[in-house]
């Protein structure tokens, strides 16, 4: 027993200080599970990366098609031979219908309607005259053009691309309604026709989407979510394209487990701290001092601490659908993915209970949710047009979660699913 | 230090990937103290796990005063001390002074055991006298502090550990007559 020492304290303590062990991987994963999740401004770089990507994939298309939409269509320019013809133009304030009758059967020797006929864009409007207005348009080609009772008369501008206006030899008395006519300083007339349409046009919408999800192999009530959408589509032909933005909030409940101890008055006793005995003629009699000792203890408790915790989801969809269009309604069906991510969340802090009182161990139990969520959703919608340009939208919709909004901890449902209905307006833009 | 300082600003934001990173930074080390904590391994990664959770979930009151792996190390015995206090009965005092004079153990006999020998060893002593003689012998709490912590007299504290370490003696020798 050589170099004794009674100093084991030192020799474990040394022993033990690059004692590192390596925990197995699994501790991680079960801290990770029970983490907080993270608000939007602690989006992680892969998440960021992802988000980026997936606007990114929407606004290309996006872009073409607001481009596609904002360049005018070119009709094609109707090389018909234009007869001498009269206009007489009915008054309206700004479109003026116009009425073409031809003057005599001639027949102009140009074939064509000349590019210089036509009017470039012209910076200001045109006044014309209250009398009668005999305009030479060609050397073989007359134009005359009665504005009665009106003294002066502006136009809309439209691009020279957009001539339409012909006058067939078939049909010598034509009637364009919508139309507008054009008068540069030369007198030269071009007409327009402003009612032709696009072939495409898009949507605005605004929508309110309750739903119901349920989580069939759970034994959890049902969960409600509200989203609110702005969307915006493209209609082409009975086809249409569906994205936008929405904002979906949810709610959980969660619990808090708070073991503690509490200093706590349990109750008292009499104390005797001194006795005597008196002798008297009926013997000897005790009398006790007491004095009375309060019993104070810590008693150890269990609450569960209840909160509401508020998740707010940004949404991404993506749709395609087929729409049937019916005097006052529409009808329709669609379908696509839609992306959520978790911007927000709040999480209450724990009640504790009131008074002196120490912690021993305060366990979240909160159900955990995943921060990026795919879903497919399907629809079938019903429209109802209120004017032109304004319809009012109900839409039962299916959503199939890709995978549970939950940590796997919690819930055993791998794909929940969800029924809502969605309401809302549409705008014609 | 200033990396430390920016992981932690990460880890009040909830960011993942640097709460992963702080737990790689201390995990080992801890996983040491949770071990001799605890009872066994599994104990020892419940520990270990719920103390990383309370590391995380309490990070906001880390006031920068001392150093961060202290402040977790304290977090992970407090963990510990709370996961066995439950069952934690203890005996009778005794009279410490038969005790100091027993304790003479051959340094070389430590010398050739290695930390996991000696971790099973520690493991086999009941949850009071272990707790102590981690938080007295390794970690370096005084009788006091111990007292407070479980409610109990500085003498009663001194007492357990002498206990202890009578114990872990009879149990080197047996070991050392293997």
């Amino acid at each position: 027993m050589e170099n004794s020492t009674n100093n084991i304290d030192l020799l474990f303590k040394k022993k033990f200080e690059d004692f590192q062990p390596k925990p197995p991987e699994s501790v991680w994963e079960k801290i990770k599970a029970n983490l907080p999740k993270n608000p939007i401004g602690g989006l992680s770089g892969s998440s960021f990366v992802k988000t980026f990507v997936v606007i990114l994939i929407l606004a290309v298309p996006a872009y073409f098609l607001i481009n596609f939409q904002e360049k005018p269509v070119k009709p094609p320019i109707n090389k018909k031979t234009v007869p001498n013809t009269k206009l007489t133009i009915k008054n309206t304030p700004k479109i003026a219908e116009i009425e073409i009758e031809p003057i005599s059967s001639d027949v102009v020797k140009n074939d064509e309607i000349t590019p210089t006929l036509v009017n470039k864009k012209i910076a200001k409007p045109v006044s014309i005259k209250e009398e009668a207005q005999k305009t030479q348009i060609t050397e073989n080609k007359t134009v005359i053009v009665n504005i009665p009772e009106v003294e002066e008369q502006s136009f809309i501008i439209a691009d020279n691309d957009l001539l339409l206006a012909y006058l067939p030899k078939e049909n010598p008395q034509i009637t364009t309604k919508k139309s507008t006519v054009n008068f540069n300083s030369k007198s030269e007339v071009t007409v327009f026709n402003t009612n032709e349409r696009k072939k495409g046009n898009f949507n605005l919408g605004v929508f309110v989407n309750p739903e119901m999800i349920f989580y069939p192999s759970d034994d959890i009530p049902n969960k409600t979510n509200l989203n609110l959408n702005l969307s915006i589509s493209y209609n082409f032909s009975n086809l249409f394209f569906e994205s936008g933005l929405g904002i979906g909030l949810a709610k959980d409940n969660g619990n808090f487990n708070i073991d503690y101890e509490r200093y706590e008055y349990l109750g008292s006793y009499e104390n005797v701290y001194n006795v005597t005995f008196d002798s008297t003629e009926n013997g000897v009699i005790p009398t006790f001092y007491t004095n009375t000792v309060d019993v104070y203890d810590s008693i150890r408790h269990v609450q569960i601490s209840q909160t509401q915790n508020c998740y707010t989801y940004l949404q991404i969809p993506l749709f395609i659908g087929y729409k049937i269009n019916s005097n006052k309604f529409s009808y329709s069906i669609k379908g696509g993915t839609s992306l959520s991510l978790l911007i927000f969340e709040k999480i209450p802090e724990a009640v504790l209970p009131s008074g002196n009182i120490s912690i021993i161990n305060l366990n979240e139990d909160n159900p955990g949710r995943i921060k990026t969520l795919w879903h497919f959703m399907f629809s079938a919608g019903i429209e109802y047009k209120l004017s032109d340009r304004m319809s009012i939208a109900i839409e039962p919709t299916f959503r199939y979660y890709m995978k549970s909004a939950y940590e796997r901890n919690y819930f055993t449902t791998k794909h929940p699913f969800s029924i809502g209905l969605r309401t809302g307006v549409l705008i014609k833009l | 230090m200033h990396s430390e300082k920016k992981i932690i600003e990460k880890c009040l934001k909830n960011d993942t990937k640097a709460q992963e990173k702080l737990y790689r930074l201390f995990s080992q080390k801890m996983f040491g103290v949770c071990l001799r904590f605890a009872k066994n391994k599994m104990e020892a990664e419940d520990i270990l796990q719920e103390g990383f959770i309370k590391v995380f979930s309490f990070l906001k009151n880390y006031r920068n005063e001392g150093s961060l792996e202290g402040w977790i190390r304290k977090t992970m015995i407090n963990t510990a001390i709370n996961y066995y206090r439950k069952n934690a009965r203890f005996a009778n005092e005794v009279d410490i002074d038969n005790y100091e004079v027993k304790q003479n153990v051959n340094e070389s006999v430590i010398d050739r055991f290695a930390a996991n020998e000696l971790l099973k060893i520690i493991n086999t002593l009941p949850d009071i006298y272990r707790l102590i003689f981690n938080m007295s012998a390794i970690e370096g709490y005084t009788h006091k502090e111990i007292g407070e912590i479980f409610n109990i007299s500085e003498n009663t504290s001194k007492s357990q550990l002498m206990r202890a370490k009578s114990i872990l003696q009879q149990k080197l020798k047996e070991f050392e007559n293997k």
